[in-house]
């Protein structure tokens, strides 16, 4: 190892292993779409827009309910080289992996023949940002007034120099023994998203598991606030 | 009692008689929309604040015509689904339908005012134009279409309200779509109750808050 | 099914929009010659080695500057190398689908790097690290997040103040091998392009058209001043036709109106 990643029990960003990054999400932040989101989460900087339910006539739209569709994209200025526009292979894998994170915390029974697109664009990414989006979707979804049974909410945990880590940063993910981002659906105690690359004992495995999940409900209060932000705007005020 | 809840949350617990908005877990009610919650006489619900216009059957609406055929016009209404009117509804009498042109009666782009006649197969809705169909009027607005179904449904006295205070002729679509007759003063008067409207969660508080707002305008101005 | 770009503007409310306009005034309170509420935040992408944030309205686009080397074109071996890229994004408008750049966000791409080209903004010649072998790439990629008309004022802007705010490590020619240098250093930048918009509806000449304007125009006209107020770029924009004395009188309107933008946008990088 040529540069150790955490020194003294801190990590290259100060913060200690079950630390999180520092967090915030706005909602309702593009006039078109019927939700939004942005995120900011360590350097990730994100944005999410929900369009529909809308009428489709696409071949293959489930007739019993709203089809999901999701894009998760990156700007061509969000990485340290420049990254084409055109979606790359990993682009496409994390979409659906987003959509299939999303997809149970839905109740999608009540539109049917229609279709809910999710369009994340990551304007600047950093560790985690798969995780990030998934949390600012379901947020924006919410906004959008898509029922849904709980929010979800998905944080990445890993092995960073022999230690289980929270929140990886990007020199973590890229460096460190292992990377697993983790969605959560709270309510029903689900786990929505699971993935994992490098190598983790059994133990590491159930122990990251539980930190990710203690992580996910700070999280949603994050997620909670944000929302009544947007819809007590006019209450605030006038309490003030 | 009346709080803002988001999906997820637990609105109430213990037993209730009717539901709505809301999941059952064993005694726990969790909302499944960003709302307001009522719980009270044994009855939870939550008024959800955000989403589409979802059509009910005798909704009033108001909806833009987007395109015409010879037998029938399609509206936009504000929704996912589309709005269907056919040429006979609106005459009261049998039409020849190898004379009939509707397109020399409805025009793209007009506004169309009816009630949800009936909703087939979930998702295409007929309408009835109403007896002065054609919407005439010197402004257009739109307001969430939740909280314009919700003020529709509750019989608000909102909306009259709103008439009473700035002289201004309304009418509000359930769908969320509000049509103004007025001079300019009174359009802007209007549009600061809809804004009124539109940043607040708590329901029952609009009704107080708008006549605030509406008389500050009043005051304003006079001086 | 082509995807739909103009709104379908109810008859009602553009009765409204007329009637409003016929009393000197826009139906969101601006006069006819008002810009909307321009707001516009520098270096928001650290990952970037230039960018900015432009809110115009609900218009909101980003841009972001990436330096790369690269070969020079064969007719230019002594000088650096433009490329502007814009994608009008599916987050900005239901009727935007993802996928490859549309007409729509190629012409956007192209009046922008006229603008930034034209107005010899950028000198080109100091950006050679080795003639005829290895010359910088100065990438702008535009990114319209929200939409509300107007994207050309709205990206031009985004664009240059993310090139005048550009800083990035040069690289030095060590006996033919490129050695990153240790130091920032800004583009060489030597004048600013100033893009206004104006549009017509019925009779009346408006600047800054949000969409639902765009809707109803006849046409557009997008005009680009350098500093000494002359014109290097135009753009006519629109299905309908501009009567010849108006785009005389736009020439001017947009003079003027270039002079105060550039106030603005001079504010912003001198603040940055």
């Amino acid at each position: 190892m040529e540069n150790p990643l955490i020194v003294n029990g801190k990590r290259t960003d100060g913060r200690s292993p079950t630390e999180l990054r520092p967090l915030k999400i706005d909602v309702g932040i593009i006039k078109n779409a019927a939700g939004s989101s942005y995120i900011e989460h360590g350097k990730n900087k994100i944005i999410v827009a929900i369009y529909g339910p809308r009428d489709s006539h696409r071949y293959g739209m489930n007739i019993e309910r709203a089809t999901l569709r999701c894009r998760y994209h990156m700007s061509p200025f969000s990485t340290e080289e420049r990254k084409s526009p055109q979606p790359s292979r990993r682009e496409i894998e994390i979409s659906k992996v987003i959509r299939d994170a999303l997809e149970p915390s839905l109740i999608l029974e009540n539109f049917p023949k229609t279709m809910i697109d999710v369009f994340v664009e990551v304007l600047q990414s950093d560790g985690g940002s798969r995780s990030a989006s998934i949390t600012a979707a379901s947020v924006a979804l919410a906004d959008a007034g898509i029922p849904m049974k709980d929010l979800v909410e998905a944080v990445a945990v890993g092995k960073v120099d022999g230690t289980l880590v929270l929140d990886l940063n990007d020199i973590e993910d890229k460096e460190g023994e292992s990377d697993m981002p983790v969605a959560f659906m709270l309510n029903e105690n689900k786990v929505t998203l699971l993935q994992m690359d490098g190598k983790m004992t059994v133990e590491e495995f159930k122990a990251g598991l539980m930190m990710a999940m203690e992580a996910a409900k700070k999280i949603k209060e994050i997620q909670k606030e944000a929302l009544a932000k947007k819809y007590s705007k006019g209450d605030r005020k006038n309490d003030a | 009692m009346s709080k803002l809840v988001v999906p997820g949350e637990v609105v109430a617990k213990g037993n209730f008689r009717s539901w709505s908005n809301v999941l059952k877990k064993g005694e726990e009610y969790l909302s499944i929309f960003v709302g307001k919650a009522e719980v009270g006489g044994g009855r939870v619900r939550v008024v959800r604040l955000s989403g589409p216009y979802i059509p009910k059957v005798g909704d009033f609406v108001i909806g833009m015509v987007t395109d015409v055929q010879p037998l029938a016009a399609t509206i936009d209404i504000n929704s996912y689904v589309n709005g269907y009117i056919m040429a006979n509804a609106f005459f009261k009498r049998r039409i020849d339908p190898s004379k009939f042109d509707l397109s020399k009666k409805v025009n793209l782009g007009d506004l169309i005012a009816a009630k949800v006649q009936r909703i087939e197969r979930g998702k295409d809705v007929y309408l009835q134009p109403d007896q002065k169909w054609k919407v005439e009027g010197d402004a257009v607005f739109y307001i969430s279409p939740a909280k314009a179904h919700y003020i529709y449904t509750s019989r608000s006295r909102i909306p009259s309200k709103i008439k009473e205070l700035t002289g201004a002729e309304v009418r509000l679509g359930a769908n969320g779509v509000v049509v103004v007759k007025g001079d300019l003063k009174k359009i802007e008067m209007v549009k600061r109750a809809l804004d009124v409207i539109e940043s607040k969660y708590d329901l029952n508080g609009l009704y107080n808050e708008i006549i605030k707002v509406l008389s500050k305008d009043g005051e304003s101005t006079d001086s | 099914m082509m995807p739909r770009k103009n709104l379908l503007v109810s008859a009602v409310r553009k009765e409204q929009i007329l009637k409003t306009l016929a009393q000197g005034k826009r139906v969101d309170g601006r006069g006819l010659l008002d810009y909307r509420p321009l707001s516009i935040t520098p270096n928001v992408i650290e990952k970037a080695e230039g960018s900015a944030l432009v809110k115009l309205g609900d218009t909101h686009v980003i841009a972001g500057v990436k330096m790369g080397v690269g070969t020079p074109f064969p007719d230019t071996p002594n000088e650096g190398i433009l490329i502007v890229n814009a994608e009008i994004l599916p987050t900005a408008s239901e009727y935007q689908e993802p996928g490859p750049p549309d007409e729509d966000s190629i012409e956007l791409a192209r009046v922008v790097d006229r603008g930034i080209r034209e107005s010899k903004m950028i000198d080109f010649s100091k950006l050679v690290i080795e003639p005829g072998k290895h010359v910088y790439t100065v990438y702008v990629d535009i990114s319209v997040i929200g939409m509300d008309g107007n994207l050309f004022d709205a990206s031009s802007y985004a664009a240059v103040v993310a090139l005048m705010t550009t800083k990035y490590y040069p690289f030095i020619n060590q006996n033919g091998n490129l050695v990153k240098g240790s130091e920032k250093v800004p583009l060489p930048i030597q004048d600013l392009g100033i893009s206004t918009t104006f549009a017509k509806i019925d009779s009346y000449i408006i600047v800054d058209p949000t969409w639902e304007e765009e809707s109803i125009m006849e046409a557009r006209l997008t005009m680009v001043y350098d500093k000494s107020g002359d014109i290097c770029a135009v753009q006519k924009g629109g299905n309908g036709g501009l009567l010849l004395d108006d785009v005389l009188k736009i020439v001017d309107l947009a003079k003027s109106k270039s002079e105060e933008m550039r106030k603005v946008l001079e504010g912003v990088i001198s603040n940055a």
